[in-house]
């Protein structure tokens, strides 16, 4: 899908234009994290009736700044009885693997860094590899309450990664293929084609609607536990383990961890908005459609799910480890499985 | 000491490069402190409810972090009995610089009501923590620790780091001079 | 069976109802009363200062004799005072209030560091000499800094007076001893 490129289009195929293109969702992930860092601070705040930030800039405006300001300026250190190598890679490892996830996403019509045809695949391969990166540092950190944050964070997202490859299997039968942008272009149009409402055509899928509705919910469940969020923050659960896997980090090693962490839930909003939502889609038929309306239909619809997970966090308490299990393997497994044999039939009947 | 007194040396360490870059690094630091979190006894009740809506410590950008390591400043309120003090000093070795300390009440500040026969307290956390900011009361009210935090940021933001080695050089030189 | 459906759909409905407390918090008033900006002795709605709040103490120089009951009284000890008897023929200024002085008060000074706020001084104070404000802003760089010495910082007595009525009581002192000793 080289053609579907902007880029490529203004300024040819030279190696210009894939420093440009692997640039690109950078930048927009540094202006992202501000304003989630901001975002999570004020919503957190206004959820509790507080203010949040106040005094940094008008209304706090310029408080993730302040943070990154002052996390360069601090002294980075590692642990004299830690494993020196692994302990400093694990950050990195952890920020590349989100980062890599960028590669596929599509954040227009004409604009995908890298248009392969098994995106999904490659998203959800490349989706699992942080945890290395966080067993890693957790591992390496020699530090009981890391390591402890280190295993539960594997046991977890080893365990959420099957309902959502559930979920992420229907999605590949019901649009017949992997590639991020032929899934969008199948929701083209007013947004009853979304598949969250069935996909395309056919009144036979009002039958079907509470499947791809279950669906959609299982997948934000999962979503949320693989990035680690409440209520399944369990690997760094406060009041249990210091701060879980990053208990040892300070500093800009600390600030990747955060990155990447914000980083990841950019990801699975935006997963959630391309197998769901229809992606750069307008929702309104031809209303604003089209490439530049495309990235802001794209950003917003993934800003809503940013949004809802910091909703959740600062809704539900934290899981047990049990619970934990409980709710993946007894609940959304089998809830999973039905909802895919019934998606199944629909397209088969469609 | 404003930005046009700085044009004068503009490359000085007072000049408006490094003046300003100091300014900025200083001005991160005050303004975004997390704490750590170390409530010891009384005073703590009333340092929760500095966390609570109705005082809500965010304001300052204080943000509470539970692992040493990532924390600014601790603040330390309430008594710290003799086998505290030694988890505590452990902790603050801990913290990564620069770190600061808040202590809050009496028990931190000297020992209060236990300093003359308590047998167990420590007789003020400055025993064994350099102490930046002292919040009196006991235990404070919870403005009373806010205006501790304001002093707190107050002072991170005359804080010197380019003029700090400058100076420290030039102390040295002159008492290289003196022992001639 | 039948349990296992409950359960999950209380788990789903639970969090949704959740969801939606929080969702009607976050577009309510916020309850934060902004400090340095809003003070509490501003009467700033609920969070104002009660007229016996018990902060820092204040002691008016002019009212106090100088008869220690404060410095008995204090359960931690944070208050001394030193006074120096006046001689006959010397004594120091009336109360304000009109009482007869018969000590100088050389020093008093109270430790904040070790004060508790408990008032159990202004309750055995017999002048009202000593009471409790509003004022609790005084946080400050160095510990030595709360220790005030109201002395010095109402300037009741300077140096060179403490010194001089020192040096008379001392002298008064020595004239009783040789009256003891040689008897007229």
């Amino acid at each position: 899908m080289e053609e579907a490129n902007f880029v490529f289009n203004m300024i040819g195929e030279n190696w210009i234009a894939f420093a440009i293109i692997s640039l690109l969702p950078m930048i927009f992930l540094l202006a992202y994290a501000l304003i989630a860092i901001l975002g999570e601070l004020k919503i957190s705040a206004f959820i509790q009736e507080r203010l949040g930030p106040m005094r940094t800039g008008p209304w706090g405006i310029i408080q993730p700044v302040a943070e990154v300001v002052k996390l360069l300026q601090k002294e980075d250190i590692t642990p004299d009885s830690a494993n020196k190598p692994l302990f400093n890679l694990a950050p990195f490892i952890m920020f590349a693997a989100s980062y890599a996830g960028f590669a596929v996403i599509p954040f227009s019509s004409y604009f995908v860094p890298s248009g392969i045809n098994l995106g999904l695949f490659f998203l959800l391969a490349v989706g699992s590899l942080g945890i290395i990166g966080l067993l890693m540092g957790g591992w390496a950190s020699n530090n009981k309450y890391s390591l402890l944050g280190g295993l539960r964070a594997v046991a977890q997202i080893v365990s959420y990664e099957i309902p959502a490859a559930m979920v992420i299997l229907t999605i590949a039968v019901m649009a017949g293929s992997l590639d991020l942008q032929e899934i969008i272009r199948q929701q083209s149009g007013w947004f009853w084609n979304w598949f969250v409402f069935g996909g395309s055509g056919g009144w036979i899928k009002i039958i079907f609607l509470p499947f791809s509705f279950i669906m959609c919910i299982i997948y934000i469940i999962a979503s949320l536990a693989e990035t680690n969020r409440t209520p399944f923050d369990i690997p760094e659960g406060e009041s249990e383990l210091v701060a879980g896997y990053h208990t040892e980090y300070s500093g800009m090693k600390f600030a990747m961890f955060f990155f990447a962490e914000y980083a990841n839930m950019f990801i699975v909003s935006a997963i959630i908005t391309i197998i769901f939502f229809g992606g750069w889609n307008s929702p309104f038929g031809d209303f604003m459609g089209g490439p530049i309306w495309g990235v802001f239909w794209f950003v917003s619809k993934a800003f809503v799910f940013v949004f809802l997970q910091i909703w959740l966090r600062w809704t539900l308490p934290r899981l047990r480890v049990d619970q934990l299990m409980y709710v993946s393997w007894k609940v959304l497994l089998p809830f999973s499985f039905v909802c895919f044999l019934a998606l199944s039939l629909l397209v088969m009947l469609k | 000491m404003g930005l046009l007194n700085r044009l004068n040396d503009p490359i000085g360490l007072d000049g408006i490069i490094f003046g300003t870059v100091e300014d900025l690094l200083n001005w991160g630091r005050s303004k975004s402190d997390w704490y750590l979190q170390f409530g010891l006894a009384c005073c703590a009740i009333e340092f929760m409810a500095v966390n609570a809506s109705h005082f809500d410590m965010m304001r300052y950008g204080c943000i509470p972090r539970s692992s040493p390591r990532q924390a600014d400043f601790v603040i330390i309120s309430g008594t710290v009995t003799l086998k505290m003090a030694d988890r505590l000093k452990r902790v603050y070795e801990q913290m990564a610089e620069p770190k600061y300390v808040i202590a809050m009440g009496s028990c931190a500040n000297s020992g209060g009501p236990y300093w003359e026969h308590g047998y167990h307290v420590l007789k003020g956390v400055d025993r064994i923590l350099p102490v930046d900011v002292y919040v009196p009361g006991c235990p404070p009210r919870p403005e009373a620790l806010q205006e501790g935090l304001i002093l707190l940021q107050k002072k991170i933001r005359m804080e010197e780091i380019f003029r700090k080695r400058k100076r420290l050089a030039e102390e040295d030189l002159a008492n290289q001079m003196n022992y001639k | 069976m039948k349990d296992y459906f409950k359960n999950v759909w209380l788990g789903v409905w639970t969090a949704l109802i959740g969801m939606r407390i929080t969702i009607d918090h976050l577009f309510r008033k916020n309850v934060t009363v902004q400090y340095p900006n809003v003070h509490p002795k501003d009467k700033a709605g609920w969070m104002d200062m009660p007229s016996n709040a018990r902060n820092r103490l204040y002691v008016d120089m002019d009212e106090c004799n100088g008869c220690n009951s404060c410095a008995r009284a204090c359960p931690v000890n944070c208050i001394s005072i030193e006074t120096v008897r006046s001689v006959p023929g010397d004594a120091p200024p009336p109360l304000a209030s009109g009482g007869k002085r018969n000590l100088w008060v050389s020093q008093f000074e109270i430790d904040f560091t070790k004060c508790c706020f408990c008032s159990l001084c202004t309750e055995a104070c017999p002048t009202g000499a000593i009471v409790m404000t509003t004022e609790f802003e005084y946080s400050s760089y160095n510990r030595y800094d709360l220790v005030y010495n109201f002395v010095k910082l109402q300037n009741s007595m300077s140096d060179e007076k403490i010194a001089e009525v020192k040096e008379k009581w001392a002298e008064h002192q020595k004239e009783k001893k040789k009256e003891a000793v040689e008897p007229k």
